[in-house]
């Protein structure tokens, strides 16, 4: 990794496949006249032809890259969209499908969505709103480009405090039939 | 206080390294995944190292169940806490019967659909925590922390 990147692309590290955001963004850069150098973090997907590409490498190294880079581009995951916004960038992310057997089910859409409402990414659903989101970051990359996002442990470290300290001293029935019944029926 | 984390590596664990301003205070053991990033997080911790994988697989949770008396026994923890997955049932359910409490937190990224080890340890717990008030339609009776990363 001696190159400066201007794009970053991770998909993370679960063992499915997400072929389809690296032919996205091969599909992407093939449009440019000259390309912005690219590193695709593939994981268990295909390697990229368009761009520079690793399966995986430590976190720090990634972050590291971050830093440099004018856009990221992640999967929908929670990892891979706070660690591109501890380094201070709003990500696009596009969320792996079930029904392409890209991921288990469908909480990745669930929670890139949640995510776009926050601000915390801007979600891309089509190879043309990758495009469109991601030209108009390398246009004005400050654009995407915020204070690093903290964690949110200490509040809930309060609260989970609280609820810890709270307990009764002495264990309730061992099975609640009642949550039983709101959880299974 | 004494705490015991039950937890899988990755992401499960870290939303509980996070909490570290309130468990600092107090005597804790982890129990979750041998793997390389995992014994990096938790160099200076005391941890059990228990049988995974854990996602829907049945053996290892048996050797997890009996896995679980002799590490309960032995730290006899006041409260367990987990942030799932798969190995939190057997701990919880041995916990349970041993009178140890158990506070289960359910995953950060599961916002629209419960996890199957949440539903499971749902009826096993003596607080269940949520952190997005969404959670809360398949959990009536948790109790919101708000988010841990």
């Amino acid at each position: 990794m001696t190159q400066d990147y201007r794009i970053i692309v991770s998909l993370g590290t679960d063992f499915h496949r997400f072929d389809r955001l690296v032919d996205w963004v091969d599909e992407w850069l093939e449009s440019f006249e000259s390309p912005p150098s690219t590193l695709v973090q593939y994981g268990a997907s295909r390697s990229p032809r368009m761009a520079q590409g690793i399966d995986r490498m430590p976190r720090q190294d990634l972050l590291a890259l971050y830093r440099q880079a004018d856009l990221v581009v992640v999967q929908g995951g929670p990892g891979s969209i706070l660690d591109a916004r501890e380094t201070g960038h709003l990500p696009v992310a596009v969320p792996r499908l079930p029904e392409l057997q890209e991921v288990v089910d469908s909480h990745q859409v669930a929670f890139t969505q949640a995510m776009h409402r926050q601000g915390e990414a801007v979600m891309a659903s089509s190879l043309e709103e990758l495009m469109r989101l991601g030209s108009a970051v390398l246009a004005d990359p400050a654009s995407a480009r915020s204070l690093p996002r903290q964690a949110g442990g200490a509040a809930a470290a309060e609260r989970l405090e609280r609820v810890v300290a709270g307990l009764g001293p002495v264990p309730r029935p061992r099975v609640s039939l009642r949550r039983l019944r709101q959880v299974w029926l | 206080m004494r705490i015991m984390f039950v937890t899988s590596g990755g992401g499960h664990l870290a939303q509980l390294l996070p909490l570290q301003p309130w468990w600092k205070d107090h005597g804790r053991e982890w129990v979750t995944f041998r793997q390389s990033e995992v014994e990096t997080a938790l160099a200076d911790e005391d941890v059990t190292w228990c049988f995974f994988p854990t996602t829907r697989h049945l053996p290892n949770a048996v050797r997890n169940l009996f896995l679980s008396w002799p590490t309960l026994r032995r730290f006899r923890p006041d409260v367990v806490v987990s942030a799932g997955a798969g190995v939190s049932v057997p701990f919880f359910i041995m916990a349970r019967l041993m009178g140890i409490r158990t506070v289960y937190i359910e995953c950060f990224d599961r916002i629209t659909m419960p996890t199957l080890s949440g539903r499971i340890c749902y009826p096993l717990s003596d607080a269940f925590c949520i952190q997005w008030e969404e959670q809360r339609e398949f959990y009536p009776e948790a109790i919101n922390i708000g988010q841990l990363l």
